[in-house]
């Protein structure tokens, strides 16, 4: 069984995760049954980092309790296992807790020409720079730092799990310090590192990433060591060098770019638990990269931009392009319907005035649908965080109560033949759905039932 | 089946009277020598199946998936079978058909049956008619999408 091995480096790795993570979860078709992800991040106390964790960990705990093995569950909810090779997800750095950039280079101990050549490639500031959050924008700190990972007993793990036919692909924005400077270096290893496990197979894997250009800005602070405004320069020059050494010299097979320049400013934090960026709409868009990378094939390297139909403030299903829509438009509109179900109608599914519930004893006690209720409240959050955003992802109406076909932003409902309406209509078709439901075990049949429901429902109500 | 329908509406012949039962068996009035009970028992079980139907195929409406759903739908049935046994008996006393021979004058004299037997006739017919819909209810409920935990 293929895997795709995802890196997500930094903060903004962590954020497009969390996006993939609600793209898989509503049945997004990746070309893999298994993703791997691998987050690479010093500050392993950023928000942006225990948040995505958390949310995998979720996913995880309700994956668990599914069976995909034979082709009889149609569901395609939480379809895609999100396997964990490493303790939260997390690739471990050493050596960057209450230590400063100088005490990690043990500058002290180097020879007065090193030194000196030290003081050329860093400034003083860069040199007592703390990096127990991060490289706080610095790259050529990450670039130090990071030259680690290759050695790490985390990164063996990685290398040990790749087998022949599995892909890596690698998510960081240009315009920080992370992910800047750990994305050239991770590449580099992957392509030419020997003294990993398989690294034959590695060196010679079908490898994408993606590179976050400025989409966000931070607001000025003086007590800030990043400054937004020099996010323009760091790119320019950080395209430049992956022009001749990324680009052209064929180590990667594809590479996408992102990134708008409507751009919110957010609060200066440098890191730790204050930096908890809202989703974005760019995030969710590199989630879609990562989706068009694993059901695509290369021939040599492909540099990929995206576009959307109309710049507009707020961008809806209406503003994509088919194969975009395609991709993401039945998923996410019948995993929402499902979780605006379980979650403002949660007492009417839960009662047994609910047909459908004679198959479900227990169900609503247990465990697994606890996570699932959890899960949604952060699906919520992440829609209306990414609503809120600028620019705006305005997929939904979220505040659609009891009139469920009215979720879809720019889409109205087609008027169908039935004496029923809303909700009662939605539950009609999940008593209905539960009958051809094939999988066994009442997890799997609950999942099944609204996939196959909802679908219907798209179907004949919000399909265009 | 007359035999088997007056022997169900017999359970009730102290409630609505021996008189009435006689009557209805078509053994006390010449001019009415049929048993009354098919016309009467095929009616209420057509009228309670059809109810059971209606409210599981035909309204079949989720929120109507509960005890009280289904006993919404009882107590209408056991009105209208209420309403049609009772009519049904009150039509042959209105039309003086529960009369009986008289040996000693051979003329025809009224049977001792007044509209509060006939009344309680209904009531009987009502209280089959819930039977059947109970019973008609656990079969057909089973394939009904939205109601098929009605009563419970």
């Amino acid at each position: 069984m293929s895997k795709l091995f995802i890196f997500g480096i930094g903060g903004t790795g962590s954020r497009v995760l969390r996006s993939l993570t609600m793209m898989l979860a509503s049945g997004v078709k990746v070309g893999f049954d298994e993703v791997v992800p691998i987050i690479i991040d010093p500050d392993t106390s950023n928000a942006d980092l225990t948040r995505t964790v958390s949310l995998l960990n979720k996913y995880s705990a309700i994956r668990s309790k599914l069976q995909f093995s034979s082709d009889e569950n149609e569901s395609r909810f939480f379809r895609t296992k999100i396997k964990q090779i490493l303790p939260n997800y997390t690739l471990q750095i050493n050596d960057t807790d209450d230590k400063t950039f100088q005490q990690f280079i043990d500058y002290a101990s180097m020879t007065k020409a090193n030194q000196a050549l030290t003081k050329m490639l860093f400034s003083d500031k860069n040199l007592q720079s703390s990096m127990e959050v991060g490289f706080k924008g610095n790259p050529n700190i990450g670039s130090v730092v990071l030259n680690q990972i290759a050695h790490s007993v985390d990164f063996g793990t990685f290398a040990s799990e790749f087998i022949d036919g599995d892909r890596i692909f690698i998510i960081s924005s240009i315009f920080g310090g992370t992910g800047a400077s750990g994305f050239p270096l991770l590449l580099k290893t992957l392509r030419t590192g020997n003294n990993f496990p398989n690294y034959n197979i590695i060196n010679h894997a079908t490898i994408g990433a993606i590179t976050m250009l400025p989409y966000f800005k931070l607001k000025p602070d003086d007590n800030s060591e990043i400054d937004s405004s020099t996010f323009i320069s760091k790119t320019k020059s950080a395209l430049a060098y992956y022009e001749s050494n990324i680009s052209k010299n064929g180590s990667i097979d594809a590479l996408y770019y992102l990134a708008d320049d409507v751009a919110k400013s957010y609060e200066n934090h440098e890191g730790g638990s204050a930096q908890q960026n809202d989703a974005h709409l760019i995030e969710f868009l590199g989630a879609t990269a990562i989706v068009d990378f694993s059901n695509s094939t290369y021939m040599g390297t492909s540099n990929m931009e995206l576009g959307i139909k109309d710049i507009v403030s707020a961008v809806s299903f209406n503003s994509f392009y088919q194969k975009m829509r395609s991709m993401l438009y039945n998923p996410m509109v019948q995993f929402t319907m499902m979780s605006n179900a379980l979650t403002y109608k949660v007492d009417y599914y839960k009662s047994s005035t609910f047909a459908a519930n004679g198959n479900f004893k227990d169900l609503y006690s247990s465990l697994f649908f606890n996570d699932l209720t959890d899960f949604f409240h952060k699906y919520h959050e992440w829609l209306k965080e990414m609503q809120e955003n600028t620019r705006s992802l305005h997929l939904f109406n979220l505040s659609c109560g009891n009139k469920p076909f009215e979720l879809v932003e720019g889409v109205k409902p087609k008027r169908i033949l039935n004496r029923l309406s809303d909700y009662n209509l939605v539950t009609d078709r999940l008593n209905s759905a539960v009958r051809k439901c094939k999988s066994n075990g009442k997890e799997n049949k609950f999942l099944e039932m609204f996939y196959l429901g909802t679908q219907r429902l798209v179907t004949d109500k919000l399909s265009n | 089946m007359g035999n088997f329908f007056g022997s169900i509406y017999c359970w009730f012949e102290d409630f609505f009277g021996l008189e009435l039962a006689d009557y209805m068996w078509g053994v006390s009035s010449p001019l009415s020598p049929n048993n009354s009970f098919i016309g009467i028992g095929l009616a209420m079980l057509g009228i309670s199946l059809a109810m059971v139907l209606v409210y599981y195929y035909i309204i079949n409406h989720p929120r109507l998936n509960n005890w009280w759903g289904w006993l919404i739908f009882l107590g209408i049935n056991a009105l209208v079978n209420f309403v049609v046994g009772w009519q049904w008996v009150l039509k042959d006393y209105y039309e003086n058909k529960m009369v009986t021979n008289d040996p000693s004058t051979n003329m025809q004299i009224p049977l001792n049956i007044g509209e509060s037997e006939i009344l309680c006739f209904g009531v009987s017919n009502m209280i089959l008619s819930i039977f059947a819909f109970v019973i008609f209810s656990f079969i057909f409920k089973w394939w009904s999408t939205n109601c098929s935990r009605a009563p419970f």
